[in-house]
């Protein structure tokens, strides 16, 4: 049933627009705050302060931190890779768990929902969870550790869980009359007609996919196999290791970093291809016009 | 009802499982040799040591064809033995994160730091992370035990035994001001003459006065305590209390006359301005010295009467003047030092290993520089036992080689010239030792108070390093602090530090 | 009279009763499969380390692994309860987390109302901006504070100049930080919850939108009487939630951002800030799994409470 957008409320909708833009304007202004300071020269920034305008702009940072090409193509693809598939398996794995958590009629809801709910709140923590991926399971620098640890995670449940809630009970009983099993029934009916929840859950998988620099460092040993967001904090915390007060009593000679101006410009370079994904998933929860009523 | 036992018997076969898979998989600790191999078996075996350190370069990347250079040096020198150096980036934090996780999951390794900053000594100790040393060093370190002076080894004894090795370094390192060259020329300041930062207010005074542009003092704790008659024997976790070596006694920093005057002209220098007011949000201190907008600073490590190595690491011309020497004390000598882990499958042929850094010079020095042509080229000497080298300007590979064998034994480069390291070889053997050297304080019985103090000492230092106290009245903040400190057990530590440090006294014969 | 005799239930053979009981808890076991996979992942990383729950109450040696470790019963969490300092900011990280939920609730849910108005491409336009700030580190974020708090350099301090104000010491003065720090946290995340609600408001049922016209209900009346009750399950879920990790704050933003200047503490300390300080000499795992799982159980006890309350009002829209 198609919706047409009247505009029925004109002075609303001018109040709204106003409210967003302002919003908007306080998101983007400290974004191109970053994108300016890591233009700038280190020097300017320590002398004559910030300002929204650079006043001799350099790329020395973006300069310093493509140098090492090789390895920025290497993790890119890593990270690609890791997020691509990470977010698919951990959607499919989410959405299962999730939904069979709403079904009123499933005998071990409460069960199965505290199952979730529990590990929420509780953990052993970084040792034995160190030990598990790194000695049982053997994941000690495979592509594995990077994306199969994160795969299930609560919150990402109970917050699918919360998305599913409402789906009509009718539909579902209306297929099992016809004999559909419950796979079919999940596939056929609930994928369909949940696709803002599983776009949203997937949003955030991917983005918590590709900032992500804990599995890397903990679990990685090979340069080829780091992701994007590891790379970059590892560059960074060296230099500033061996810039520090600490080093420099070994005797280290300190080298030259682009401090404010190079984390600025690995901000930029880091998050910002996640971006690009954004519309990808926001056509599957904007308003679309044909999202039609469910209630048979 | 129903479903409560349902729940109940689903959370105990989970706990079940759970205990199961853990059974299975937590074996058992791993258990030291004690019967050490003959001779002649013992280098038959073909063996791969990983020696963990922190990184020592951003860039490592030329790891590949200098391990391999080093291992076909090792096929004569040491037969049958490989070499892979495993960096851990990021902080010290995260060297000592990552190497706990790795003794927790038994991962093996050999050689690892452990120092007082690097894998804290006494908790690898306490948790048994690293192996008593004493027969290996007998066994197959002969050159180790001719090389570190007799003094230092009770510093890294525990319990009776030896657990790591403390590369000989430039220990105590003496502090000095570090002048801005072209201010002192043009105000014609004696810089030399500065023995306290009190003796810097007319400096101050004339550049507040006629140069806007520069902040004149960088405000550093190093300038303002003297160490050459205390030694901190909490060290990090508290190092507020020292001993005292005038008269024996056990002090904190809170009582003491010099250090109170010392904070006083820290308000009164940020009320006049020659301290910024926003030191608290510099994070970064070398880079802000680098901006060239302070006229007095720290030295970059350790006093350098030529100031060549102050210059080198601020990018202007500098002046140094000798500020305080440092006593060597514990926490000091085991400043470097490297020790076996316990989950090394090969003890023997570590300790080999790391005899052949100390025996071998040139060896040690491939480890340390790289690959002849491709990492370092030879200025002067060549072909003798100490030429002097240069590194690449893109270095891709290079170890400290304090963290890993003698400093001393480097040959001279870009990095320290001959001059500068027999300089610090001479001060340091000249360096006045704390009568309780080799005294290592045990923070078990106290650790619940050091954590609380601590926390607070880490921002009270702040405040009074950078003259923030409340009012500018620092009698009455310290009064707070030690009121606030005896709360959280200050007290308890002292009387903990007094007993312990008697104690050992009477078990040494001093 | 004929007193009916009710045929007793033939007894099935074994083997068709169980047949039966399947059959009868086949939807059931349908359900449980699909999830399955789920649930052995979940199992395997999530529970199986669990067994390091009890890493506080020992004196942990790595060499004898945790099982084997020494017990040492509460000596951890003595540091946590004999410590007045600890106590306090309990209550100071409690403030600031119900400040965090309460404002950005409020706002996201404005937000997503907003946004439910307008059309598609604007709709897309302003998420994606409004999202910008979810992007970047609170680290990034301390930067950028930086660059506008900085006494001497910051923009904010230039603008107060040019107008013939006084400039503040912003790092040094605790008075401004409590809502300092609750407009970044909502800045940071009020386009992650937009999303959220947004999204939550597209499973509503247009027909009930397009019947309130029909009656001829203003907006206001729309927002209030459909909108927000849509949006009900969905906003408990994720305060629940929220509550559940009330006693921890996040030391991203509370150390990082503030650059953890000891003059803000008055405002700006929580338990994870005191603890990161007081453990960062020592390797010491007890003193950190101790005051972890205070914050864990505390939260726990909290969520429990909640849950029941929303339990009694409607099943549904518990957690479980």
């Amino acid at each position: 049933m198609k919706v047409k957008a009247k505009n029925k409320e004109p002075v609303f909708h001018l109040f709204i627009h106003i409210i967003l833009i302002l919003c908007s304007l306080a998101c983007i202004i400290p974004i191109i705050l970053v994108v300016v300071i890591s233009l700038m020269h280190e020097k300017d920034i320590l002398l004559n302060g910030y300002t929204l305008i650079p006043h001799n702009a350099t790329l020395n940072a973006y300069v310093t931190i493509f140098s090492n090409a090789k390895q920025l193509i290497s993790s890119y693809v890593t990270t690609i890779g890791v997020t691509v598939v990470g977010t698919f398996t951990g959607i499919w794995l989410t959405a299962t768990i999730g939904y069979v958590i709403t079904r009123r009629d499933y005998a071990l809801r409460k069960q199965l929902s505290f199952y979730v709910f529990f590990t929420m709140l509780f953990s052993g923590g970084l040792i034995p969870s160190y030990i598990l991926i790194s000695k049982w399971l053997n994941m000690r620098d495979t592509y594995f550790a990077l994306f199969v640890p994160g795969l299930v995670s609560a919150y990402n449940i109970l917050l699918m869980k919360g998305f599913l809630q409402n789906l009509p009970i009718s539909l579902i009983e209306a297929a099992k009359i016809d004999g559909a099993s419950e796979l079919k029934i999940f596939m056929s009916i609930i994928i369909p007609i949940s696709k803002p929840a599983f776009a949203t859950v997937g949003l955030f998988m991917a983005f918590a996919y590709w900032n992500d620099w804990m599995a890397s460092f903990l679990y990685i040993d090979s340069d080829s196999k780091i992701m994007l967001q590891y790379m970059l904090v590892k560059v960074m915390k060296n230099l500033q290791f061996l810039n520090s007060p600490e080093a420099l009593r070994y005797g280290i000679i300190p080298q030259d970093i682009p401090t404010y101006s190079a984390r600025m410009a690995m901000c930029i370079i880091a998050t910002g291809p996640i971006l690009l994904v954004f519309p990808f998933f926001q056509k599957y929860f904007v308003k679309g016009l044909t999202l039609g009523s469910v209630k048979g | 009802m129903c479903s409560k036992k349902k729940r109940a018997l689903l959370l105990a076969l989970m706990l079940a499982l759970v205990v199961g898979v853990t059974g299975c998989g937590n074996k058992a600790s791993t258990k030291t040799s004690t019967k050490t191999p003959s001779e002649s078996d013992l280098t038959q075996k073909k063996v791969k040591l990983t020696y963990v350190i922190m990184k020592p370069n951003a860039d490592e990347s030329n790891q590949v064809s200098v391990e391999a250079a080093l291992n076909k040096e090792l096929e004569t020198k040491l037969p049958n033995t490989e070499i892979h150096f495993k960096f851990i980036d990021g902080s010290v934090d995260d060297y000592n994160n990552k190497i706990n996780l790795m003794f927790a999951a038994g991962e093996e390794f050999d050689l690892c730091m452990a120092n007082s900053v690097f894998n804290p000594l006494s908790a690898a100790v306490a948790k048994k992370n690293v192996i008593p040393l004493d027969d290996l060093l007998n066994k197959y370190g002969p050159d180790i035990k001719k090389t570190i002076e007799a003094k230092y080894w009770p510093a890294v004894t525990f319990g009776g035994k030896i657990y790591s090795i403390p590369h000989p370094f430039v220990y105590a390192q003496p502090s000095g001001f570090v002048f801005k060259a072209d201010l002192v020329d043009k105000y014609k300041f004696d810089s030399k003459s500065v023995k306290t930062v009190q003796d810097l207010e007319p400096f101050f005074a004339k550049l507040k006065a006629s140069e806007p542009g520069i902040t004149p003092f960088l405000a550093q704790g190093g300038l303002l305590q003297r160490l050459d008659n205390v030694d901190k024997i909490v060290d990090k976790l508290a190092p507020s209390i020292s001993y005292d070596i005038t008269d024996n006694t056990v002090k904190s920093m809170y009582d003491d006359k010099v250090m109170i005057a010392n904070w006083k002209t820290m308000v009164d220098y940020l009320k006049k301005g020659y301290i910024s007011k926003d030191r608290i949000s510099v994070t970064d201190e070398i880079s802000e010295i680098k901006t060239g907008k302070y006229a007095v600073m720290i030295d970059p490590g350790a006093y350098d009467p030529t100031a060549e190595k102050s210059t080198k690491a601020y990018g202007f011309k500098t002046y140094e003047t000798f500020f305080t020497s440092s006593l060597l004390g514990t926490a000091k000598v085991t400043a470097v030092g490297s020790g076996i882990s316990a989950t090394s499958k090969n003890p023997e042929r570590a300790m080999m290993f790391q005899n052949l850094l100390y025996k071998d010079k040139v060896f040690s020095n491939h480890v340390a520089y790289g690959v002849e042509g491709q990492d370092y080229t030879v200025v002067s000497g060549q072909g003798t036992d100490k030429p002097v080298v240069k590194t690449s300007d893109n270095m891709k590979w290079a170890i400290w080689k304090c963290w890993i064998d003698p400093l001393w034994d480097q040959w001279g480069s870009n990095w320290n010239s001959q001059t500068a390291l027999d300089f610090m070889k001479k001060g340091t053997d000249e360096a006045p030792t704390s009568p309780i050297l080799g005294f290592t304080f045990n923070s078990e019985p106290v650790k619940k108070e050091l954590a609380q103090i601590s926390s607070i000492e880490v921002a009270s230092y702040k405040i009074l390093t950078y003259g923030l106290v409340p009012n500018g009245d620092v009698d009455k903040y310290l009064t707070d602090l030690k009121g606030k400190l005896k709360d959280a057990g200050y007290n308890k530590v002292m009387d903990e530090v007094n007993k312990q440090i008697a104690d050992w006294k009477k078990a040494n014969g001093k | 009279m004929q007193t009916i005799q009710l045929k007793p239930k033939p007894k099935l053979p074994k083997l068709k009763q169980l047949k039966l009981k399947f059959k009868k808890n086949y939807g059931t076991i349908e359900l449980t499969l699909l999830a399955l996979p789920a649930i052995i992942v979940m199992f395997i990383f999530n529970y199986v380390p669990l067994y390091g729950i009890i890493l506080p109450f020992k004196d942990y040696k790595p060499m004898e692994g945790v099982i084997n470790s020494a017990w040492v019963g509460l000596e951890n969490f003595k540091f946590i309860f004999s410590n007045d300092a600890l106590l306090k900011l309990t209550a100071n990280t409690v403030v600031m987390n119900l400040l965090f939920i309460l404002g950005n609730t409020v706002v996201s849910v404005i937000l997503a109302l907003f946004l439910f108005e307008l059309s598609r491409g604007f709709v897309k336009l302003y998420q994606t901006i409004l999202f910008f700030p979810y992007f970047l580190s609170w680290v990034g974020v301390s930067y950028v504070l930086v660059a506008l708090l900085d006494a001497d350099r910051g923009i904010v301090n230039q603008i107060l100049k040019y107008f013939g104000s006084v400039p503040i010491s912003w790092y040094n003065e605790p008075k401004y930080w409590h809502v300092i720090l609750v407009i970044i946290y909502i800045w940071k995340m009020a386009g992650y919850g937009a999303v959220i609600y947004y999204a939550g408001l597209m499973g509503t049922n247009k027909e009930n939108y397009e019947a309130a016209k029909i009656d001829g209900a203003n907006k206001l009346q729309e927002i209030w009487y459909i909108s927000l009750p849509a949006l009900r399950p969905l906003i408990t879920i994720i305060t629940i939630l929220a509550l559940g990790r009330i006693l921890n704050g996040d030391i991203g933003l509370f150390y990082n951002v503030t650059l953890d200047s000891p003059m803000l503490y008055p405002a700006t300390d929580v338990i994870d800030t005191y603890v990161f300080r007081a453990v960062k000499g020592m390797t010491d795992i007890g003193l950190t799994s101790a005051v972890s799982l205070y914050q864990s159980v505390c939260g726990f006890i909290l969520i429990m409470i909640v849950n029941g309350v929303v339990r009694k009002i409607n099943e549904d829209e518990s957690l479980f």
